[in-house]
């Protein structure tokens, strides 16, 4: 038997309307701004904390944001087969899979983003900095909406998956516009 | 229990944030702050290790990569050769116009042959021991070349970086074994003479902004 979402098994839903969400559309905003603003008013230091056994932090970034990307797609593939939308049925795991690649990917992502934030700050200055900015405080903002709105019941079903299209597709730009670019202009190295 | 993980999510990602963000605080303020406008190229620190000394550039952990360097035939430009493990880059430069080229070292029949291509032009040559000889086009321009084997500090250098300011740079140097340079860089798309660069540590001031380029190879 496939795997029935959770939300399914709810009671009825007090009201069905996308007004519940503009508390976590709230909250994700106000993410998004505060770390705009950060990028832009904060003198940035050139260095930050990184991770070590890398070449540089440039290297280790990349990784950690291709590992990121990596679980993106396994949050899509999970996703899909949540909703049945998979030609086979998905293991009951499928939850338990997407739940905390969701996490992992999001966790690699902070110290990614930290260094940005740190150590370069909001840059405007070629389209892919610039882009690269935003989808930045997009995902995150974007990030703080699907995990608020998951706990609102009585959303329209939509909702769930165009958030999380948002917050895959933020990442996915975010891994084009840095490490395939530091991939692709250094090589592929540690 | 269930209701309440994504709320326990957010609180971890915010748990770590402001954890880096103490930590970068804490680093910059004490270790790295004396050095402001550092470039990104720098070695930072692992969030729970001592930050690695600023100035100690990373070693390229590639295995006994080899450097050709030199003039084309009759001056003009130069060429350097990077042959590492069965990769190699080529670049040419004659101080306005450059072209990075990558390929690979031929094996079997052709072994010891190189052919690479880039956007701006394609080399050719064939190592022999401490010398690569060959042809490198750029920007349909056309020289021949023989090449020697050189060590560090000769060589060749590049640099790719968002550098403070916002500014996005890339530049590509040839240090000769008589020490002379020749180099170009491209600041936000715009091609310009490359400042001179201390082979000894790689740094380079590119708009008031010291940078550090990495040795190729």
């Amino acid at each position: 038997m496939a795997y029935q979402p959770r939300f399914q098994t709810l009671p009825p839903p007090r009201r069905s309307s996308w007004s519940l969400l503009l508390l976590p559309l709230l909250a994700g905003s106000l993410v998004a701004v505060t770390l705009g603003a950060y990028a832009s008013l904060h003198e940035p230091q050139g260095v930050a904390v990184s991770l070590a056994g890398f070449s540089g932090p440039l290297a280790a970034k990349s990784w950690l944001a291709t590992g990121a990307a990596l679980l993106a797609l396994v949050q899509l593939v999970s996703s899909l087969g949540l909703y049945g939308k998979l030609p086979v049925a998905a293991p009951a795991s499928a939850a338990v899979v997407h739940r905390w690649s969701g996490r992992a990917a999001f966790l690699l992502a902070i110290p990614v983003a930290m260094h940005c934030l740190y150590a370069v700050g909001f840059q405007t200055g070629t389209p892919r900095a610039l882009a690269h900015s935003l989808l930045g405080c997009l995902f995150f903002g974007g990030f703080v909406v699907k995990m608020l709105g998951l706990r609102r019941d009585g959303l329209p079903g939509w909702v769930l998956p165009a958030l999380g299209g948002v917050v895959f597709t933020a990442l996915v730009g975010l891994w084009l516009t840095s490490s395939l670019w530091f991939f692709t202009t250094f090589g592929v190295r540690f | 229990m269930a209701r309440r993980s994504p709320l326990l999510t957010l609180l971890g990602g915010a748990v770590l944030a402001g954890g880096l963000l103490v930590a970068n605080a804490a680093v910059t303020g004490d270790d790295l702050g004396s050095e402001p406008g550092g470039d990104l190229a720098e070695a930072g620190a692992s969030p729970t290790a001592e930050p690695e000394p600023a100035a100690t550039p990373s070693p390229e952990p590639a295995p006994e990569p080899v450097t050709y360097v030199g003039a084309v035939d009759g001056g003009g430009a130069s060429v350097a050769i990077v042959i590492n493990g069965a990769d190699a880059t080529g670049y040419v430069c004659d101080g306005v116009t450059e072209a990075w080229l990558t390929g690979a070292v031929e094996a079997g029949p052709r072994a010891g042959e190189l052919d690479l291509r880039g956007e701006r032009g394609d080399l050719t040559a064939r190592l022999d021991g401490d010398s690569a000889t060959g042809q490198v086009t750029a920007d349909g321009r056309s020289w021949s070349f023989t090449i020697e084997q050189v060590a560090p500090p000769e060589g060749l250098y590049r640099v790719a970086d968002t550098i403070l300011g916002g500014a996005e740079v890339d530049g590509g140097w040839i240090v000769l074994p008589d020490g002379t340079q020749i180099g170009v860089l491209t600041v936000d798309g715009e091609a310009q003479p490359a400042p001179r660069l201390d082979p000894e540590t790689g740094r380079v001031t590119i708009d008031g902004r010291p940078v550090t380029a990495d040795r190729v190879g």
